[in-house]
């Protein structure tokens, strides 16, 4: 006696089979994206600014011109694959979260997510091989103000 | 026997002459050739003369006495040798047991201890001409850095590049866009994309104190 086989079951295997090789498929090795992280402390307490900090230091002061010394406190490189979370601790355990959302577009733009001290959430369309500071509100016990500067690598040849 | 007018022996026959070794006709003869031979007469003389003198000079043998003392003196010094010899065997013998332990205990420990994994081990024809290999800048990657500046990280490292190695290049205006942004509770941070500054979020509350 043959056996029996619902039609519309016969029509829905493939789309399951093709959904869960969809769910379990690694992300390409080219939509991994290199996530720099710098923790940068920023005092009144003096005007020693790092030499690789000049710019930054420059353009924070435009804005808060009492911060004259500035340091680098931690400096993280990670490779994060795309919709993956990577935790990056700094000065008195503060930490930031950041989410990769979207690997390198055409334009060589990638999409993040960074959940900050005191700031929050921010979800942004970055740029490749350039800083974005953000300014959070923590100060240690020094009087250091923490900024977290976020950069995206690699750059794809355009 | 030889014939007593031309009898002339050989020298050792004087000798023997002189020592009284002689059978009685060789005697007889060797006296009728001295009788002939005046070289022969001198040649004896000079044996008597040295035999007298050897008499003359000869040492006393040592009496019964000196050789049981002397028989003595050996003996004595004998039982000494043999006293200190014991006394010296048995430091070597106890050494000679140490030293045996000692090497038990080490056959006992190497075949007692606990082997770790093996491991292959391959060694490349080269490796006998460069041991040590130092690592370059490109193959070492840093990926975190803390609790040193970026001055000092550059005097820390030997090799390798730190996350940061060159002066921090910020986005310019228009290359940050900001998608979404959820504030934690009681603050409001704003982003900052003003014309000619570079994009930054900037806090607009007080710096919250640990």
């Amino acid at each position: 006696m043959r056996p029996y086989c619902s039609h519309s079951g016969l029509f829905l295997l493939p789309l399951v089979v093709a959904l869960g090789a969809a769910n379990s498929a690694p992300a390409c090795p080219g939509d991994d994206v290199q996530v720099t992280v710098v923790s940068v402390l920023a005092t009144k307490e003096n005007n020693k600014i790092d030499k690789k900090l000049a710019e930054l230091a420059k353009k924070v002061q435009e804005r808060r011109p009492y911060l004259t010394g500035f340091k680098i406190d931690t400096q993280n490189c990670e490779t994060i694959p795309v919709n993956k979370a990577k935790e990056f601790s700094f000065v008195d355990n503060q930490k930031a979260v950041v989410t990769v959302r979207q690997a390198a577009d055409e334009n060589n733009q990638v999409k993040l997510k960074v959940e900050l001290p005191c700031i929050g959430k921010v979800c942004y369309t970055t740029c490749c091989g350039k800083f974005f500071p953000m300014m959070t509100c923590y100060q240690t016990a020094k009087g250091e103000c923490l900024i977290i500067a976020v950069m995206v690598r690699p750059c794809k040849e355009k | 026997m030889p014939n007593e007018n031309d009898y002339k022996g050989p020298r050792e026959k004087l000798a023997a002459y002189v020592d009284g070794e002689l059978e009685p006709g060789d005697h007889t003869a060797v006296e009728y050739w001295l009788v002939r031979d005046p070289e022969a007469r001198a040649d004896v003389e000079a044996q008597r003369h040295l035999a007298r003198a050897w008499q003359a000079t000869r040492p006393n043998e040592p009496d019964a006495g000196a050789w049981k003392a002397a028989l003595g003196s050996i003996d004595a010094r004998l039982r000494l040798a043999g006293t200190a010899y014991r006394q010296r065997r048995f430091p070597l013998r106890w050494i000679v047991g140490v030293a045996a332990a000692v090497l038990a205990a080490i056959a006992l420990f190497v075949a007692n201890r606990p082997t770790p994994p093996s491991r292959e081990i391959t060694v490349e024809p080269g490796d006998h001409e460069t041991p040590f290999v130092l690592a370059s800048a490109n193959d070492i990657e840093i990926t975190n850095f803390a609790d040193a500046g970026s001055d000092e990280t550059d005097e820390i490292l030997l090799v390798g590049l730190a996350p940061v190695h060159e002066p921090m290049r910020l986005a310019g205006e228009g290359e940050i866009q900001l998608d979404e942004m959820t504030p934690e509770r009681g603050m409001n941070p704003r982003f900052r994309d003003d014309p000619g500054m570079p994009p930054m979020i900037v806090p607009e509350a007080d710096p919250k104190q640990p």
